[in-house]
């Protein structure tokens, strides 16, 4: 994977009194005249980095472990006696492959519905001058901060009134539903920096509205379509709540968060198989991320900017 | 507000969360369950009747278990297909509701205790009452499943089957590691209060850090010292079945209180127990972490699996120094565990499924498989000899447990009563109790104000003239005799 | 006077379209946003229990029952400490870490970037359950680690002790979040017009006056946004603190959201209090919009600068 983040850095000049970003050095000690040189951050931060992810460590060591290993203790993060019997037992026994098709399926609806219906109203309300305008970015940014976790018997009479209850597009509809407000935002602030030229270029050549929004805009707004996917792939993909809601009566729609229970007997916990289980999940948004990250940050950097 | 599984249940309690998430929304929608599309996922006519079963896959190992116990009655029943749903302990209750609202109701399902009575207020169980055989009824001992005291009867007819022994489900242990005892110059288990103080202290001021003397298991671990020396249900409901007063303010109950605290306040309890979770207590204590506790029944089994060369001692449960003044409650006969489907399109074979669930067969392969003490005493009574953890079980629980007043089930007022008393849980002891414990207060004038809240509570029902102070006072009882209902 | 009526017809018509492509969020957000938080606030004038339809309609007896209710306010306070550590602590710490990450000189900054973010992506039910048996007062792996080095002499029993407790959430919830501060800070760099601070730096400009004058009123619009994200974050605390205490001991962690799932949903609850729940709900999200009103001359700022 490329380390830069921005194209176009690469010309920048050796001035040491600049990163390579252009940005002036925040660390640089004058008066000594010693100067910071990037790669001594490692010192620091190669520690600092292996305590914080210390906790994944110990549970990838976990799901290597023997239960009873892991039950009795241990503090070695090497297994005694490494198996693959936690994973094999998580896949078949718990029905984890089941559970990551339900959750590629459950995150995709999401991811879907989230882009679809933001995307959209992103681009209405970058309009200039349209009525109510105003009125709905207020109600949309109030509720933001009106905590609405224990509404969730209302959505789910929604739901089933709907005829949803038993399908995973009930609880995609439950689980993107609340999360509109950011991606909107972003839409729009992405869609309102857009130079006005272009639509009207758009409009001389006759396109109609909603054909300048899909063939022009939309294919522009790939940075802020990358930033939601991802923001949203994450949050469902390890969602909890809402799936546990909605899935826990159809244990054929369960996802990999609430399947991740079932190692949970009535009074035992298979920690082992929970560590695997949990390895299981936790590896494809390590893998999207690093796909995904340049185009994140610079999706929220467009939006944000504009 | 509180109750004495919180904090042990907190490593899962985001479950418990959504369980109770789950549990609401059952509640909710209860009015609009009438959905025409419910009923089994059975596939309906043809030759093959597929019958779907909720359980919870417990002990570890259950689930193969259950499996092939079922494929032996699909052998045995051609033409009936089972489904096994499983579910975590935490979230059956929660997962079979939101199967009844979703149209999807299981025909089998398992729930417990408040859960089956739960089910059973939302019309969900079917009565079993039209299948039930004089050969099922002679599987149980005579008497035993009278609807008055069976506790699988409701309104009079049979709704539920049970698993485990009824003693096993209910009974106080006190489990003790005689290596940690013997290191710290004690020979025999503590058989009062103070003893258990002294040896605690001593097994800990030994340990330097490593060992602790005793595991409290939050609040339920007073409950269970405690109702040694007074009637269960002053821990149980904080009223005095004596007198029909509140009596958490008893001097036995606070004296319970106390010590937990002082062997708190000294560091005789192990050190983090306050957000331990239920298996916990049971896997510190097999990986030797400290040397006694007040155990539940199929910790034994557990204790066994994870050290078979454990030296473990299993006795009653220590008594005030003043001596035993109550027993262990025997409310019922059994606990409810098996129950059919309302919506069930197949009852004829969901009873078939049941009745294998309460044989001879499938309780003996349980108990031989997991060692735990079924609901069918004469299939393992003769073999539990062979069985020193298990005999040692069985007579702790036969000379520790008195049948006792009921009463929810001795009259309306006192299901009233007892009903509404649970649903105001600030009113418990436990919160109180462990707030003593962790903050290191006294107990009697929280006692005392939780005893005034009881009686402003008490003194509302009895102004509603729907219950009296006779409903829950019993003066003949002596706690040192079992009771006899029908005196 | 044609083209202008022209000109307003074709003005509506855009306007037309724009609430047509406005619709689906419209429906969706009256649906699962709206109509759920008004139906509660319905069901907070009932004593309800979840069963059926509601019923007995107590008025305002729920919201005068919050109101005096001490364990109310003291969830509300810890609430409000867990907003002010991510707002004081996590957020200054994870500009710093943007800023040493964001340097393309530096090698392994995907890596490390990686490290700080696996956090965020992981269910939190998984972290309570891993953070539990790291931080046991016996054989936690931390309490070893710290005993080992001296640090401590005895082991500190993080969560059993009401006064160790909630910093330790505290600390696990910004570990847990960190990463989503500090992808919004690296992009809030990101914005920052490089060839703006090359011609300044042509002029002779000194460091910390490209810094005053350039980076920070550039950065200080999105710096608010990253503010009342993370705010916005913290006032729902709810898996972390549910999973790892459920707001004990003796309700030391109590935060709103536990406070309300516990009256609502808990099955320990014989009968759930979900009028009562949705009273406190109602009163909390009063109480959230009223503190984020009191941030609203930040808001103001962030408009003067972004014209």
């Amino acid at each position: 994977m490329s380390t830069t983040v921005t194209s176009g850095t690469s010309a920048a000049p050796a001035d040491p009194t600049r990163t390579p970003d252009g940005l002036p050095k925040l660390y640089h000690g004058r008066k000594s005249g010693w100067r910071w040189r990037p790669q001594l951050s490692h010192l620091f931060l190669v520690p600092f980095c292996l305590v914080w992810v210390y906790p994944f460590i110990w549970m990838f060591s976990a799901a290597f472990k023997s239960q009873r290993e892991m039950l009795l203790g241990g503090l070695s993060l090497i297994p005694e006696e490494p198996t693959l019997d936690n994973f094999s037992r998580a896949w078949t026994t718990a029905k984890f492959g089941e559970y990551t098709v339900n959750t590629i399926i459950f995150t995709v609806l999401v991811v879907a519905i989230v882009l679809l219906v933001t995307s959209l109203a992103g681009y209405a309300l970058s309009r200039p001058g349209l009525p109510f305008k105003k009125l709905i970015i207020g109600i949309l940014v109030a509720t933001m901060f009106i905590p609405h976790g224990y509404t969730i018997i209302p959505v789910f009479l929604l739901v089933n009134e709907l005829g949803l209850g038993n399908s995973l597009l009930g609880a995609a509809l439950a689980q993107a539903a609340p999360v509109h407000v950011v991606p909107v935002l972003l839409f729009m602030g992405f869609f309102g920096g857009m130079p006005s030229e272009l639509e009207d270029a758009a409009k001389v050549d006759g396109a109609g509205f909603f054909r300048t929004f899909l063939s022009i805009m939309l294919p522009l707004a790939k940075p802020v379509i990358g930033t939601v996917a991802l923001m949203n792939f994450i949050s469902a993909w390890s969602a909890f709540f809402v799936p546990l809601v909605f899935t826990l009566g159809n244990p054929g729609l369960r996802t990999l968060g609430v399947g991740m229970y079932n190692f949970f007997g009535q009074e035992s916990t298979d920690f082992a198989g929970l560590a695997a289980g949990a390895t299981i999940s936790v590896l494809p948004t390590i893998v999207v991320f690093l796909l995904l990250q340049k185009t994140f940050i610079e999706g929220i950097a467009g939006a944000v900017k504009s | 507000m509180s109750h004495v599984r919180h904090a042990q249940m907190s490593r899962r309690s985001v479950l418990t969360a959504g369980l109770g998430a789950a549990a609401g929304l059952g509640l909710a929608a209860c009015g609009s369950s009438e959905d025409p599309s419910g009923g089994g996922s059975s596939s309906g006519g043809g030759a093959t009747v597929e019958l779907t079963l909720a359980l919870i896959p417990d002990p570890p190992g259950a689930s193969e278990f259950y499996r092939a116990q079922m494929d032996a009655f699909e052998a045995a029943n051609p033409g009936i297909r089972i489904n096994i749903i499983e579910n975590p302990g935490d979230q059956q209750l929660s997962a079979v509701e939101l199967m009844f609202q979703q149209g999807n109701a299981p025909d089998i399902y398992r729930a417990q205790a408040a859960g089956f009575d739960r089910m059973y207020s939302r019309g969900w169980a079917r009565s079993l009452e039209e299948f039930v055989t004089d050969d099922f009824r002679s599987r149980f001992p005579e008497g035993s499943l009278e609807p008055a005291s069976s506790g699988l009867h409701r309104n009079g007819e049979l709704y539920s089957i049970p698993l485990v022994w009824g003693k096993w489900s209910a009974m106080d242990l006190f489990v003790y590691n005689r290596s940690l005892l013997a290191a710290s110059g004690f020979d025999a288990a503590p058989t009062t209060w103070g003893e258990l103080e002294e040896i605690a202290r001593a097994v800990t001021a030994d340990g330097g850090g490593q060992v602790f003397g005793m595991a409290p298991e939050q609040a339920s671990g007073i409950v269970r010292m405690s109702r040694q020396g007074v009637p269960y249900s002053i821990p149980g409901d904080g009223i005095n079945l004596m007198t029909g007063e509140p009596d958490t303010a008893n001097p036995t109950m606070i004296e319970a209180v106390e010590l937990m605290r002082r062997m708190n306040a000294e560091g005789s309890l192990i050190t983090g127990w306050e957000s331990w979770d239920s298996s916990r207590s049971y896997t510190e204590f097999a990986a030797g972490s400290f040397a006694m506790y007040t155990a539940q029944s199929w910790h034994i089994a557990e204790i066994r699996n994870l050290n078979p060369d454990i030296e473990m001692g299993i006795v009653a449960v220590p008594v005030p120094d003043s001596g035993r003044a109550s027993y262990t409650p025997i409310t019922q006969q059994f606990d409810p565990l098996w129950s059919m489907s309302s919506e069930t399109e197949h009852p004829e074979e969901a009873w078939l499924v049941l009745d294998f669930l309460a044989s001879a067969d499938f309780y003996r392969a349980y108990y031989e498989e997991f060692g735990t003490l079924t609901a069918m005493q004469s299939v393992w009574e003769d073999e539990i000899q062979a069985n020193p953890d298990l005999s040692e079980v069985f007579g702790v629980a036969e000379s520790t447990m008195q049948v006792v007043p009921n009463p929810k089930l001795a009259s309306e007022g006192g299901a009233t009563i007892l009903n509404a008393r649970a649903e105001r849980p600030e009113l418990r002891f436990t919160d109180s109790a462990l707030e003593s414990m962790i903050k290191n207060e006294d107990f009697a004038p929280k006692a005392a104000a939780l005893d005034e809240q009881l009686r402003t509570f008490l003194d509302e029902i009895f102004a509603t003239g729907d219950a009296s102070v006779e409903d829950i006072s019993f003066p003949d009882w002596d706690p040192l005799q079992p009771y006899d209902a029908a005196n | 006077m044609t083209a202008r009526t022209r000109r307003t017809a074709a003005k509506r018509r855009e306007h037309l379209w724009c609430y047509v492509l406005l619709l689906p969020l419209l429906v969706a957000f009256g649906g699962f946003t709206l109509w759920p938080i008004v139906a509660s606030w319905w069901y907070s004038l009932f004593d309800w229990d979840g069963v059926g339809n509601p019923t007995e309609w107590v008025g305002l007896a729920n919201f005068v029952e919050v109101l005096t209710a001490p364990d109310f306010w003291r969830a509300f306070w810890h609430t409000f400490l867990f907003s002010l550590v991510a707002i004081l602590i996590e957020l200054p710490l994870a500009l710093a870490f943007a800023i040493l990450l964001n340097n393309a000189r530096l090698r392994g900054r995907n890596l490390y970037r990686l490290a700080l973010f696996v956090p965020v992506v992981t269910t939190t039910a998984v972290v309570g359950i891993v953070f539990v048996a790291l931080l046991d007062p016996v054989r936690g792996a931390v309490n070893e680690i710290l005993l080992a080095v001296g640090l401590v002499d005895a082991p500190i029993n993080f969560l059993g002790s009401t006064t160790t407790a909630l910093p330790t959430l505290m600390g696990i919830d910004l570990w847990k979040g960190f990463g989503i501060s500090l992808i919004y800070w690296l992009a809030a760099l990101q914005t920052v017009p490089k060839d703006l601070i090359e011609a300044a730096q042509l002029d002779g400009a000194r460091r910390a006056s490209i810094v005053r004058h350039i980076m920070v009123p550039v950065m200080a619009p999105i710096a608010i946004v990253i503010m009342l994200l993370l705010f916005q974050r913290s006032l729902g605390t709810f898996d972390l603190v549910q999973a790892m205490t459920a707001g004990g001991p003796v309700y030391s962690t109590d935060v709103v959201p536990t406070y309300i799932y516990r009256y609502a949903f808990s099955p320990e609850m014989q009968a759930p209090r979900y009028g009562f729940a949705c009273a406190a709900g109602v009163v909390f999200g009063l109480l959230t919009l009223v503190l984020t009103l009191l941030q609203a001359p930040a808001l103001r700022y962030r408009k003067r600068v972004a014209v």
